[in-house]
């Protein structure tokens, strides 16, 4: 019942809106980690060239006693129980068209879980060039984090962390069945950046929570290209991305990753859609993360995040139009219910599947 | 990627008429087909792997990124 509140909510605010969609999506591993998440999301033109968009979520957590293999951390460090955890999500945005060729838009962003606390703002204006064959767009974003730790005594410690990020974007149309873009992203981030629950075990035995630096910066670069096949109706879409960060003020490099997918969207018919999709990843470190500390080194983590490794995900989703239930409901013009799965594994032993379904009107 | 970055760049010297713009237009162009459903994918990688970045979506913290 508690799942279906969203979906009785999405359709009752659906009279008023003109897009609505709900997701539910289930993850699982083999580390016993398991994350349920509700997603409703609402747009509604409010006046002349402005939207209004409104996304929910609702993130049921429950992982091990002591950290799972998806980095959540448990409140309750030398219990035997595992944690069930709830993290709920709003992000609230208006978009609104300045000019012909120019949009631009403000959202907020505010999650709260028993131990952390995050909200975001970010602005982005677009600028449509060359007969709208060239989109430039440039976004920037503040978050302000409250990482928590649940001490002992059951007080909880609050540690601050900033991230300012820039966000630069061009869309290109190539050719009547072509379309390419290249996103440049930067991340400069400040505060805590470690967990502060993760320990790591020195050589002689001693035990101390990890330590990172309390500056990282993040640099990505991501080149896609999109080709529509209009014979075999499908089109290909393909995206790399290389990424990079430095930590501290001596700028140590830390991460260095490449990623590259392929996502295949097949025309079945007039009302259905198939997908598949294949994405590799290998990522290095190049720094400070090792297997094993001393005890005497500057830094030290056992965070998986920051270790070498690689993974694959594949995965496949089937779409399909609400073409009969249009005929039906007048005031409705669209609809589309979608089914995703997909499945992900890295060299580290540590594997996972996501299930999504979802549902999304037009009205 | 210098020479990707250059043919990118040139390659945007061509124009497409707006009467040519049927198959770009299609929705098997596009990535997300749900549009709530982007930032629910961009959050599982980001909890599972040190990178990030290519993404369009808002998206802050989360206890599980940490």
């Amino acid at each position: 019942m508690r799942q279906i509140t969203p979906v009785l909510l999405a359709l009752s605010l659906g009279i008023c809106a003109d897009k609505v969609s709900y997701s539910l999506s289930h993850f699982a591993d083999n580390k016993k980690n398991t994350v349920v998440t509700s997603s409703l999301s609402v747009i509604k033109d409010i006046w002349n060239e402005t939207q209004i968009l409104l996304d929910f979520q609702w993130d049921q957590i429950k992982v091990p006693p002591i950290d799972g293999a998806t980095g959540a951390t448990s409140t309750y460090v030398n219990s035997n129980d595992f944690l069930n955890e709830h993290r709920i999500q709003l992000i609230f945005g208006l978009q609104h068209q300045l000019l012909p060729n120019i949009a631009s838009s403000l959202s907020y962003y505010n999650s709260q879980e028993n131990d952390y606390a995050s909200q975001a703002v970010a602005t982005e204006f677009k600028f449509s060039l060359a007969q709208d064959n060239t989109q430039i767009g440039v976004k920037g974003q503040y978050t302000y984090d409250e990482v928590g730790k649940v001490l002992a005594e059951g007080r909880q410690l609050n540690t601050p962390r900033e991230t300012y990020g820039v966000n630069l974007s061009i869309n290109q149309l190539l050719s009547p069945t072509t379309k390419g873009s290249l996103v440049l992203d930067h991340q400069y981030i400040k505060g805590k950046l470690s967990d502060p629950y993760r320990q790591i075990t020195f050589a002689d035995g001693r035990k101390s929570y990890e330590k990172v630096p309390n500056l990282r910066k993040r640099y990505a670069l991501t080149p896609m290209l999109k080709e529509f096949f209009p014979k075999l109706d499908m089109a290909v879409l393909l995206k790399y991305r290389y990424y990079f960060d430095l930590w501290g003020d001596a700028e140590l490099f830390g991460v260095e990753s490449n990623l590259g997918e392929v996502k295949i969207n097949k025309g079945i018919g007039k009302d259905w859609v198939l997908s598949l999709q294949y994405r590799m990843y290998q990522q290095k470190n190049r720094s400070f993360y090792k297997s094993a500390y001393t005890g005497k080194e500057d830094y030290y983590t056992n965070d998986y995040k920051l270790a070498n490794f690689s993974s694959k995900t594949y995965g496949a989703g089937l779409s399909y139009k609400l073409v009969e239930l249009k005929s039906l409901i007048s005031f409705l013009e669209f609809g589309t219910v979608d089914f995703d799965w997909f499945h992900y594994e890295n060299d580290m032993d540590f594997k996972g599947n996501v299930f999504e379904g979802g549902i999304t009107f037009s009205f | 990627m210098k020479y990707l970055l250059v043919a990118f760049l040139l390659s945007s010297c061509a124009v497409v008429k707006p009467f040519e713009k049927e198959y770009l237009a299609s929705e098997l162009m596009e990535n997300e087909e749900n549009f709530g459903r982007q930032s629910l994918a961009g959050k599982f990688f980001s909890t599972q792997e040190g990178s990030t970045g290519g993404d369009a979506g808002l998206s802050g913290g989360c206890g599980c990124a940490k």
